[in-house]
This record gives C-alpha cells, sequence and structure tokens, in this order.
C-alpha cells in the first residue's frame, strides 16, 4: 500500500490564533491589586463573665473623633488631618514624660519574666477555679509579655513602651465618609510604622517594611518591633448624632 | 558611464513574519500569567479611597470580600450604598454571617481563622453601615478585616 505523504500543516493561522487569544485575555484582565489597611477586630467578651471596671486614665488616652462633617476632634482640639501625626507620635514615646500623656513603663528582663511567670500561674488558676473561660484573654496577656521579654533581650537593654491600658481611641459618626475614616487610619498606622521601622534600622540594619512574615528569621525581628512599639487603636462605637446616611 | 551602475531598483527583501508567532505567544503567556478574572460581576459603583501604610494580600483563597458601594441600577436598587456578597446585592448585614458561614464549610478547620474579610468600600460611603458590618463579623468570629483601598502615590 502507498503511504500517502503528509504535507507540512501550514503555521500561518499559528500568529491568528495567538492574537485571539491574546486580545481575549488583555480584555478581561484586570490588574486588580489586593491590598489595603488590615485591621484585628476585638473579640467578643466571654459571655457570662462580667466587664471589669477599668479605670482608664486620661492621659493613657490618645482620643480622635471625627464627626459627620468629616471634623477631626483629637485630644480636645479641632485639628487638621496633618496635626495627627505629630500629636500622635507624642503620645506613643511621650519623650518629656509629660504628666498629660501616658507614663512609659520601663521593660526590663527582670519586670517581664516576673509577668510571664504571674500570667501562666493566673491561666492555671483560671482553668481551675473558672473552667478556663478567661483562657483567651490570659493567653493574649501572657503572649504580650513574652514578646516583651523577647524584645528586651534582642533590645540587649531596658525599652520604654505604652502600658497596658494606653490606647488610641478611634470614635467616628456613622455619618463620617469612608475616605475620611481611611485618612484617619492611615494616619495613625503612619506613625506606628514609621517608629517601628526607626527601631527596625537600629535594631536590624532593615527597613522594618522589608520584613517578610513569611521568612522566620524576619518574623522574629517583627514579634520584637511590634511588642516594643505595640498597635493599640480601639475603636469605639460610632455615634450617630447628625446621622446623614 | 559608471563601472558601479545600479542594476534597477532593488525591492526591499519582505520582511519574515515567521517569528510572529513567538512574540505574539510571548505576550499571550505574559497575560494569562498575570491575569486575575474579575471573580465577580460587579453591580455596585466602587471607587476605592487612598492610603500609604497598605499591605497586600496574598492567599486569595482565604479571602472573603464585602463591596459596599452605590448601585449601578438605582431604578432596581435605590441610590443608598448597598452590600454586594458574589455576584448578590443583599439587603441587610445580617445576611453575612450566614454567607460567611457557608463559605467557611468549604474551608479547613484550620484555615478559617486566617480567612481576611476584605471590605471594598466606595469612598463616599458614610461609617453607618460599615460599623454595622464589622459589628456583624465580630459576631461571628471572623476578626481579620482589610479595607481595601488603592496606593498613594505622592509622598
Amino acid at each position: 500500500m502507498a503511504r500517502r505523504e503528509i504535507g507540512e500543516i501550514n503555521a500561518g493561522s499559528m500568529a491568528d490564533i495567538a492574537f485571539l487569544l491574546l486580545i481575549f485575555f488583555l480584555v478581561t484582565t484586570t490588574m486588580e491589586t489586593d491590598e489595603g489597611i488590615t485591621r484585628i477586630l476585638p473579640q467578643k467578651w466571654p459571655k457570662d463573665i462580667p466587664i471589669p471596671e477599668i479605670d482608664i486614665r486620661k492621659r493613657d488616652v490618645f482620643e480622635v473623633l471625627v464627626n459627620a462633617e468629616d471634623y477631626l476632634y483629637v485630644e480636645e482640639k479641632y485639628v487638621d488631618l496633618k496635626d495627627i501625626y505629630p500629636m500622635c507620635k507624642e503620645f506613643m514615646t511621650n519623650p518629656e514624660n509629660k504628666e498629660d500623656l501616658p507614663e512609659m513603663i520601663l521593660v526590663t528582663e527582670e519586670l517581664a519574666k516576673e509577668k510571664v511567670n504571674f500570667f501562666m500561674e493566673e491561666i492555671k488558676k483560671d482553668s481551675i477555679n473558672n473552667n478556663g473561660k478567661m483562657a483567651a484573654l490570659l493567653n493574649a496577656d501572657l503572649k504580650d509579655w513574652q514578646d516583651k521579654l523577647l524584645a528586651v533581650q534582642v533590645n540587649k537593654e531596658p525599652f520604654r513602651t505604652l502600658p497596658k491600658f494606653a490606647v488610641i481611641s478611634l470614635q467616628n459618626n456613622t455619618g463620617t465618609s469612608y475616605k475620611m475614616y481611611i485618612d484617619v487610619q492611615n494616619e495613625l498606622q503612619r506613625v506606628i510604622n514609621d517608629l517601628r521601622d526607626e527601631k527596625s534600622k537600629q535594631l536590624f540594619n532593615k527597613s522594618y517594611f522589608e520584613l517578610d512574615e513569611k521568612n522566620e528569621e524576619d518574623k522574629i525581628k517583627l514579634r520584637v518591633l511590634r511588642a516594643i512599639y505595640p498597635q493599640k487603636i480601639a475603636e469605639k462605637e460610632p455615634s450617630n448624632l447628625g446621622d446623614t446616611y | 558611464m559608471s563601472k558601479f551602475r545600479k542594476k534597477g531598483k532593488k525591492s526591499a527583501p519582505g520582511v519574515s513574519t515567521a517569528s510572529l508567532p513567538d512574540i505574539v505567544f510571548m505576550l499571550l503567556f505574559f497575560f494569562m500569567v498575570t491575569t486575575t478574572m474579575r471573580e465577580v460581576d460587579l453591580k455596585l459603583e466602587i471607587k476605592k479611597p487612598e492610603a500609604s501604610e497598605i499591605v497586600k494580600l496574598e492567599n486569595k483563597s482565604l479571602v472573603d470580600y464585602i463591596y459596599v458601594g452605590f448601585p449601578l441600577s438605582p431604578e432596581k436598587y435605590g441610590n443608598n450604598p448597598r452590600i454586594q456578597l458574589e455576584d448578590q446585592i443583599v439587603n441587610s448585614t445580617t445576611d453575612i454571617g450566614p454567607w460567611k458561614k457557608r463559605r467557611n464549610l468549604l474551608r479547613n478547620e484550620e484555615d478559617v481563622l486566617q480567612v481576611t474579610n476584605s471590605l471594598k468600600v466606595d469612598e463616599k460611603v458614610r461609617m453607618g453601615i460599615i460599623s454595622k458590618i464589622k459589628a456583624e463579623l465580630r459576631e461571628i468570629d471572623a476578626l481579620k478585616i482589610n479595607y481595601s483601598t488603592g496606593k498613594k502615590t505622592e509622598e
């Protein structure tokens, strides 16, 4: 039987096909970047445990209020957005030990060790007497001090940090625009990031922004920086005076 | 009569198009790799605000998107900001809980806590609705949230 010879396949249309596909992907592509400001919401308070009365001193709170017209009222003054940065930075560090800013605590290795032991005991007690109802909250405290202990060891000398209840309190109005809300959040985050960055360069000769969460070594560095400059932004329920939504 | 006489007009040789498919394929692969298909059909107009202190969201399968914006067809959905989950515009924030539970059923148990809730919100939306969404998320222990923003270019 004579074998029929197969002629060469014409590849001229290959380009057309590829073009067609190319155009399809060009059209459907949306180079959408998924980035933004990340926040962790506070945990629900355990139901059957009464909320303890904590006497929070006024000096420990950096109060930021935003009203329905997007006006900023920070630490009892009307301010512009750009004023938040220096004010918040002063609050976070209190360099001159002012009376109306948080009383910084000096974290030493001894203090950190003592606190770690204290909270380990508390967790034990809680699991015996209280069925471990407070476990989540106590564990958070324990982790906090474990991180501080690590930080003081890495830092090699005691460091000043905000007291436990010091907090940046952000309250907006239901009528506040989302843009303003993000602007304020961004500004507060910028303070914290810059402080951490400064420390990171001093301790590790590396920018905070280059540290990678997925790298084990960097992860420890991040833990240290976060322990020294904690990100404590609390949000109050919004007021709804002058609600326009 | 010169010795170097032009032998008539020489026509330029045709450009070979043999490498054209290669070039096109290269482009094609580039777009195929970088492309992310729009995961939902947006029924809302969303112009995201801009911020500078942002982090990238990595693992897309561990992100739930909640869209809030103004309806593209106001005759159908009205002029107020609405919430869209996947392909549907929902009526109230209380729909978020059941939707999250359904999504989490498809995930491994250890992944559930890692899920980030990305809020894609138009910058003109008022905070009232956002606060309600946050309260709802907190209620179901979905605590990781990300306010989706564009990148600020100045500074």
